[in-house]
């Protein structure tokens, strides 16, 4: 199969990486991970046409030529990312049917607490889950105004909570633990550029851990 | 009604109030028969009025399994219960400290309801005052975050209809 290489930046990564990738300017590699989880450490994947087989998927890998923070974490959390040696595909996480389970049981109790669920919020929620591969399962809420809310928490007391708009935003709304007092951020993003705002943020660990 | 000086009177910081949260605010924690509270717990809901409402402990009966209980006939009156829905008590004194990171003044007040028709009386009503916040909709990035706080603040729950009769 034809595999097209394109150009990594060798000297942004930490020297793990670097070691990983043998000072090589060109990788490809054969990895179950999602763009998005690429992306919250700062890399863009570029998927080049025939890429992908039945079991694999090749990927070429940069560093994200916007982000401040190519390299954001520990090497470790690089071998926990990039798996070489075939390794099949995983299309959802582990946790998704429970995940889903939890999430319809959220439709009983949308009507004993009258509230109407938005159906827009719901999809979006169940795409961005089933992208996710090494996340935690988050907990699953409903708000009052119809939409889905994720959130994950650790017993630090650190919390990433994403309420979906159902337009293609997410509310966020984190708590990071700084010495013995907390920050609050919250705001919204577009939810394609959540993940990698949440490692920017520091709190990838929360939803990884 | 109890009222200091035309207003109702305070509670003070080391009494415990509970708040019925419907299931929609009520998830699975990562342990087996864990439950996690949800930020919109503490958004107003069709039943809260002029704050948010919660039931003073031990106020009802003196015994907590009785106080439950009592919580759960008087309450049951005047709203029908979820399949998971759960009572969540919080310390009044933690959970202002909790929203101290808001400038405005919170306090909790005595608010009892009197008997109506088949409602019956609820001495130990009590309201939120500060919250909701006036002209937040729900789901608002203030109303989470507030909401958010008090969920960490809550010390416990209970199970808003009896083990018993659960089916």
């Amino acid at each position: 199969m034809a595999i097209e290489e394109l150009v990594l930046s060798a000297n942004r990564f930490s020297p793990t990486i670097t070691d990983f990738i043998n000072d090589a300017p060109f990788r490809t590699v054969q990895t179950n991970l999602t763009n998005l989880e690429f992306a919250m450490v700062g890399l863009t994947v570029f998927e080049p046409t025939n890429s992908t087989s039945d079991s694999h998927r090749y990927l070429g890998l940069a560093p994200k030529p916007q982000s401040e923070h190519p390299v954001l974490f520990a090497s470790s959390d690089y071998s926990d990312l990039l798996r070489l040696k075939d390794v099949p595909v995983a299309k959802t996480p582990d946790w998704l049917p429970q995940f889903t389970e939890r999430l319809n049981a959220l439709d009983e109790a949308a009507i004993e607490d009258e509230i109407k669920v938005s159906k827009k919020s719901r999809k979006e929620v169940s795409a961005f889950v089933a992208s996710l591969r090494s996340a935690r399962m988050p907990t699953v809420f409903l708000v009052r105004n119809g939409n889905v809310r994720l959130r994950w928490s650790n017993k630090q007391g650190e919390k990433v909570g994403l309420q979906f708009r159902g337009n293609g935003e997410v509310q966020y709304l984190f708590f990071k633990r700084v010495g013995d007092k907390f920050e609050h951020m919250l705001g919204t993003k577009l939810l394609s550029t959540i993940m990698p705002f949440i490692a920017t943020c520091g709190l990838r660990h929360v939803i990884s851990e | 009604m109890s009222f200091v000086g035309g207003k109702k009177k305070k509670l003070g910081a080391d009494r415990n109030v509970v708040r019925y949260v419907g299931g929609a605010s009520i998830s699975l924690g990562p342990s087996a028969g864990e439950f996690e509270i949800g930020a919109g717990a503490f958004e107003r809901s069709t039943k809260d009025e002029d704050g948010l409402s919660f039931i003073e402990r031990f106020v009802l009966a003196k015994q907590s399994k009785a106080d439950e209980d009592e919580i759960r006939r008087i309450l049951a009156s005047r709203r029908s219960f979820g399949k998971t829905a759960q009572f969540a008590e919080l310390n009044v004194g933690r959970a202002l400290e909790a929203l101290s990171y808001f400038d405005n003044d919170f306090y909790f007040c005595e608010d009892p309801l009197p008997e109506d028709g088949e409602r019956l009386a609820n001495p130990a009503h009590v309201l939120l005052i500060g919250l909701p916040f006036k002209g937040e909709l729900a789901g608002s990035m203030t109303s989470e975050l507030a909401g958010e706080l008090l969920s960490g603040a809550v010390e416990r729950l209970f199970p808003a209809m009896h083990p018993k009769t659960k089916k």
